[in-house]
């Protein structure tokens, strides 16, 4: 036990030590995102899945937004500038609005 | 082709020899090129495919293309909204069927909306000719598609070769002839931009490419079935990646965004429905999705722990998935959210399933394993020439080429086992035969351009110019070849076995262009519902049967008569008769399907009542007897017996339809049995007194080449409505009941009845069909009955 | 559940077995009455589904008049030295049907199996006047068997479905049959498995024949040459290897385009494969460096092997397409 607490200082400790302020925005929201998607799914354990595509939007929404933040918090990180050489940080944003119009335009017409 | 390919190699071979003056401005000549061999390979492409519209008319083709154009129609006549809830009671009587629900819209609403958007710039064209059309245009579309897969893969120049190959092979064309109004036609287009996109996505990892990749999916989705492909190919993908240890952030990005965007998409396609997230094909595509964020995850751990640290951080994190993992399969199992695999997808993997459990499946012949035959006849050269791009591909491995490798893998084992995904190999033959012949032809051109002129593109462009040119072309490529023998280098192979092998491999560019040609001319241009003989003399002579008959339906039975058939025609006599039909090509409902191969394989009286509890007013049967046609209804006929008795095994055995000795035989040595079962009565009905020159006896069927078994019968329950000029399809109207027993009621009464019963124009019709079927005079008839 | 179900059933048929013997030993034999008979056959077949019998019980339970209870009979020679192949498969087939009837119903009187070993009651065979095995007979609740009492085994085979499906048009009873699951599959894969893992485990020192391209290139064009050239049709429509004409000789290749033979396959395998040989060497031949004469000999023989071997690939191809107007070298 002492053993994982102690991992889990350090990590602690180098994520707030190493990681910039941009990103830690985007950790923020993706947080409120799994947050979010963890009360709908603890709603529909409890009270059922009754209109189903209605949950299936609001349930696949919030974890297609959270996916697409991780993939601009991958983006833009500097650390994967080698992996990205084709993406800059401006790009990967409007590649992430441009995801986000399409993903709630389905979702608009699936949530019935 | 034919025009195609005559008028290419002209402009092609100015352009080529201007090329070498004007090097200035390579990339400009570069694209120049590239838009008119994609331009040429469209068009030839096109041409190539109106062998039917040229020898027959613009009309639709075959079976299932009928229920597409019906729809379509009635989509441009009511709007998209009340064709999403067509409840279509026309078909499958008494059942009818929910349309909107039950189909793949995308095709209807392509031309749909190609005809709103040509009306709305006032061009008049009718949706029949869109329909007929579209088919041609989009194969444009797909080998401009496949250029952009190719050159994604390989190179531009490989690209250009495979546009080629796919504008003009046959496995495509067979699906995609001008007519051949069907979900294949679109689908393909479909299928490989979706593979260009996400090629294009894994390498780039912007979540914009990807996004595009689910859009295109949605297309492909909503136009054809076939989608469980690529939604199980691109995780096969992902999952080989990972395993070959070549993770990266670009493949997360593309495929995370890819599988949700096109997750929630394809499920507001109404007869996908829930299907991706109940059914076991879609789960590999959500399992991969997982794995990748756990992979992430760890990795994003992975950065920041040491290894020890990451090492215990590693068990917990194995130990926890694992867990998670197990616990939710076995849950969802239990309580059975996750359907297993449908029987036509199991059928691909135990390839004796269908055969056994579904022979609805079995009896289309599409759906049978694929002869070495077929592979060459649709393929050709590029049968053999693809396992060299394939050799290639893995020899010079990367991500991208992975994709292509796993690909031209699964779909030749899909295509052996089912003739009709033949369709799916085809595109993948095309890439890798382009890139085989681009990597050959690109040596052996290249090691001379760079003596003559230092650029080093001149790959693509000789790959490019030397593709299109494919056919007459050989004699272009000689010449240059004689222009640089005097630029001789030492560590070359020499110019004269240089010359030998493209000669060698023009000339069979050139073998594979003619077999296009004429494989497309012979066997995928027929429309199937005209059919077409050759005399001896060479002269054509063409037999409108089909559409007489569907004419003379629509003209002279009330309007919600209900028509029985066998289901390939159901399609067809609702599109071009507009009548009811019981039963029709979409299989969906095995047991209806029985009952009426049930009541076509027993005798009269049991038939007849089977007939009326389904309220049948005609029957129709199709009969080639007399003119020698394969494709009729007796030789169809084990397949109704073997689906009848699927469902009724007590009233139809297969064994009383054979012969003490197994064979099927419609002679006088078949057994009662058939000789009396209504199929047989009415395909041979009056058949008998029908002599067709003096040498030959009465009753000899001209398709199995004997002379029938059951000569004079009579029909109690039915009689003869009409019969087409050939023969060839035979109507049957039931009687009602107070008419077969006519002998009991008075001479007086009946008179009376008959014509209450018969007021209308019917009477007249109907005697002349039976009298001696001469169509031309019931054609010309209604006009003045009309009128 | 079933296994448990199964083993009670037994432990019960052998008690019951017993006590019956018992009863039996007391009466004459040949003189027991319908119940006692029917009980009898429930029993044994309770045991044994695939009852079998000698000359004494087949005259009690089959020839002996007052029957309600239909019977299928196989007649067959097991015995090692009568060398009869196909009844060791009929044999199965015929167990597995039984079991499966067993298991379905299991304490139905209307229909019982049975077999006949030829070196147990020869006299049978005579008396039935068989001169071959395996032969399949109904013999019907009342009457005689008729001609279609006996199982056309050279039209419909003697799988387990057919004689299923002849049983339900002789007697009216359906039978839905079990197969014992097929564990040899899955051992060959987890056999396949282990032997891979094994062997990986033994080079994990050397693992650089997994990045080997060679090997994989070669296992995906094998896999494609033999999808190629059919195969998979093969596999699910099982054709003769070659086929012999009447009048005494081998055609090696399927007339029509509709059929092949497998010989037909192995040699357009050959031939795919040696086409694309051909077009790698060529290529190989431009693409290496090195000493040119060796290079051009291998262009050559790339090029003979292209182009000869296509053309009896499309000389093939001609023969079977009837009417195909082109051909390159050979007719």
């Amino acid at each position: 036990m002492a053993n994982l607490n102690s991992v889990l200082t350090k990590f602690y400790n180098e994520y707030t030590g190493h990681t910039s302020k941009k990103l830690k925005i985007i950790d923020a929201y993706l947080l409120y995102v799994l947050l979010t998607g963890i009360i709908q799914f603890v709603y529909c354990c409890l009270v059922g899945t009754f209109p189903f595509n209605s949950f299936l939007s609001g349930f696949i929404s919030t974890v297609s937004c959270f996916v697409l933040g991780v993939c601009l918090r991958l983006q833009v990180n500097p650390e994967n500038k080698n992996q990205f050489y084709s993406v800059s940080p401006e790009r990967a944003f409007a590649d992430f609005i441009f995801a986000h119009v399409i993903l709630h335009l389905v979702v608009m017409n699936f949530i019935g | 082709m034919g025009m195609g390919a005559f008028g290419d190699p002209r402009p092609k071979r100015s352009l080529n020899a201007e090329k070498q003056g004007l090097f200035s401005n390579a990339s400009g000549w570069k694209s120049l090129i590239t838009f008119t061999v994609l331009a040429l390979a469209w068009i030839s492409g096109f041409a190539s495919r109106l062998f039917a519209v040229i020898r027959f008319e613009s009309i639709i083709h075959e079976f299932d293309p009928w229920f597409n154009y019906r729809s379509t129609a009635y989509m441009v006549q009511h709007g998209f909204y009340n064709f999403l809830n067509w409840f279509d009671e026309r078909a499958w009587y008494p059942l009818g069927r929910i349309v909107g629900g039950t189909v793949y819209p995308g095709l209807m609403i392509t031309s749909g909306s190609i005809h709103y958007i040509l009306h709305s710039l006032n061009i008049p064209v009718n949706i029949r000719d869109i329909c007929v059309f579209l088919a041609p245009v989009f194969s444009g579309l797909t080998s401009i598609s496949t250029y952009f897969l190719t050159k994604e893969i390989w190179s531009p120049g490989a690209g250009l070769f495979a546009a080629c190959f796919i504008a003009i092979v046959p496995g495509y064309i067979s699906r995609s002839v001008a007519g051949s109004y069907d979900n294949e036609g679109i689908a393909i287009f479909a299928l490989q931009i979706t593979y260009f996109l996400w090629v294009r996505s894994v390498k780039t990892g912007s979540i914009f490419w990807a996004s595009l990749t689910a859009l295109s999916y949605f297309y492909m989705v909503s136009a054809w079935g076939g989608y469980v492909f690529i939604i199980n190919l691109i995780p096969l993908h992902v999952f080989a990646l990972l395993l070959m240890g070549r993770y990266s952030s670009r493949l997360f990005t593309s495929y995370t965004t890819f599988y949700i965007l096109g997750l929630i998409m394809s499920m507001q396609i109404p007869f996908v429905g829930f299907q991706p997230i109940r059914t076991s094909e879609h789960m590999a595509a959500s399992g991969v999705f997982a794995l990748m964020m756990a992979i992430s995850f760890l990795k994003y751990v992975q950065t920041i722990l040491t290894k020890a640290e990451m090492r215990y951080f590693y068990m917990i994190a194995v130990l926890g998935a694992g867990g998670v993992v197990f616990l939710a399969v076995v849950l969802l199992t239990y309580a059975g959210v996750i359907a297993p695999w449908s029987g036509r997808f199991y059928s691909l993997w135990d390839t004796g399933y269908a055969k056994i459990h579904i022979p609805i499946i079995a009896s289309v012949s599409e759906h049978q394993p694929t002869t070495w035959f077929s592979f060459f006849f649709d393929l050709h050269i590029l049968v053999t020439t693809f396992p060299v791009g394939l050799w290639y591909c893995i020899k010079n491995i990367n991500d991208e080429r992975v994709f292509i490798v796993l690909y031209a893998v699964s779909a030749v084992y899909f295509a052996g086992v089912m003739v009709r995904l033949m369709l799916t190999l085809t595109p993948v033959v095309c890439v890798l035969s382009g890139i085989a012949f681009s990597h050959l032809l690109g040596l052996y051109l290249k090691e001379e351009e760079t003596m003559s002129t230092p650029d080093s593109d001149s790959e693509t462009d000789d790959g490019s110019n030397e593709k299109s040119s494919r056919n007459l072309y050989d004699k272009a490529g000689k010449l240059r070849r004689m222009r640089h023998e005097q630029i001789k280098e030492s560590d070359g192979l020499g110019s004269n076995v240089r010359g030998l092998i493209v000669m060698a491999m023009l000339m069979m560019l050139m073998m594979f262009a003619v077999h296009c040609t004429w494989v497309t001319g012979n066997a995928y241009s027929s429309p199937s519902i005209v059919l077409a003989s050759y005399g001896q003399d060479g002269t054509r002579q063409i037999l409108d049967d089909f559409r007489e008959a569907y004419y003379w339906l629509s003209q002279n039975t009330h309007n919600d008569a209900r028509v029985m058939s066998w289901w390939d025609y159901g399609y067809q006599i609702a599109g071009m008769a507009n009548r009811t039909t019981l039963v029709d090509n979409n299989t969906w409902n095995n047991s209806h399907i029985a009952l009426v191969g049930k009541a076509m394989s027993s005798n009269e009286s049991e038939a007849y009542k089977i007939m009326t509890s389904l309220d049948v007013d005609y029957v129709l049967v199709i009969f080639g007897g007399v003119i020698g046609y394969s494709g009729d209804d007796i030789n169809k006929f084990l397949w109704m017996v073997r689906i009848a008795e699927g469902e009724h095994p007590k009233d139809i055995r297969e064994s009383d339809y054979f012969t003490e000795r197994g064979e099927f035989r419609v002679d006088s040595e078949g057994t009662p049995t058939l000789l009396n079962c209504l199929m047989y009565k009415l395909s041979y009905y009056r058949f008998g007194e029908l002599r067709m020159d003096y040498r030959s006896t009465p009753g000899f069927d001209r398709t199995r080449n004997v002379v029938i078994g059951n000569k004079n019968f009579d029909l109690t329950y039915l009689e003869e409505a009409y019969t087409t000029e050939h023969w060839l399809v035979r109507i049957y109207r039931v009687k009602k009941p107070d008419e077969f027993n006519r002998p009991r009621i008075p001479l007086s009464d009946r008179k009376i009845k008959r014509s209450k019963i018969f007021i209308s124009k019917k009477t007249n019709k109907r005697k002349k069909g039976s009298i001696k079927n001469k169509p031309t005079v019931v054609k010309g008839k209604k006009p003045t009955k009309t009128a | 559940m079933r296994v448990l179900g199964f083993i009670l059933v037994l432990i019960y048929g052998i008690v019951l077995i017993q006590t019956s013997d018992g009863q039996r030993s007391r009466k004459e034999p040949g003189q027991t009455s319908l119940n006692e008979k029917v009980q009898q056959l429930l029993d044994m077949s309770g045991k044994r589904a695939l009852m079998r019998f000698n000359g004494n019980k087949f005259r009690d339970f089959i020839k002996a008049t007052p029957r309600n209870y239909s019977m299928v009979v196989m007649f067959t020679a097991l015995a090692p030295q009568r060398q009869c192949s196909i009844c060791r498969h009929a044999h199965d087939e015929f167990q597995i049907l039984a079991t499966s009837f067993r298991y379905a119903h299991m304490s139905s009187s209307r229909l019982f199996f049975a077999m006949i070993d030829f070196d147990e009651g020869s006299d049978i065979f005579q008396m039935m006047r068989l001169n071959t095995a395996p032969v399949f007979i109904h013999f019907p609740a009342k009457g005689k068997p008729k001609a279609a009492d006996t199982l056309d085994i050279q039209r419909v085979g003697f799988s387990a479905d057919a004689i299923g499906k002849w049983i339900s048009e002789r007697t009216d009873v359906a039978i839905r049959i079990f197969r014992p699951p097929n564990y040899s599959g899955t051992m060959a894969c987890i056999l396949l498995l282990v032997l891979v893992a094994t062997f990986l485990y033994v080079r994990r020192n050397n693992l650089d024949f997994l990045y080997n391209k060679t090997g994989w290139a070669l296992m995906a064009s094998v896999f494609c040459f033999a999808m190629v050239s059919g195969q998979m049709w093969n596999h699910i429509r099982t054709p003769p290897f070659v086929h012999k004409t009447p009048s005494g000789g081998v055609a090696y290749i399927h007339g029509s385009s509709q059929g092949q033979f497998v010989l037909e396959t192995y040699i357009i395998f050959f031939l795919n494969a040696a086409v694309s040989l051909g077009m790698i060497l060529i290529t190989e031949g431009a693409a290496r460096r090195g000493d040119v004469k060796k290079r051009r000999i291998v262009v050559i023989v790339g090029l003979a092997l292209f182009v000869v071997f296509f053309s009896s690939i499309l000389s093939i191809f001609r023969g079977k397409a009837h009417g195909y107007p082109y051909s390159f070298l050979f007719k």
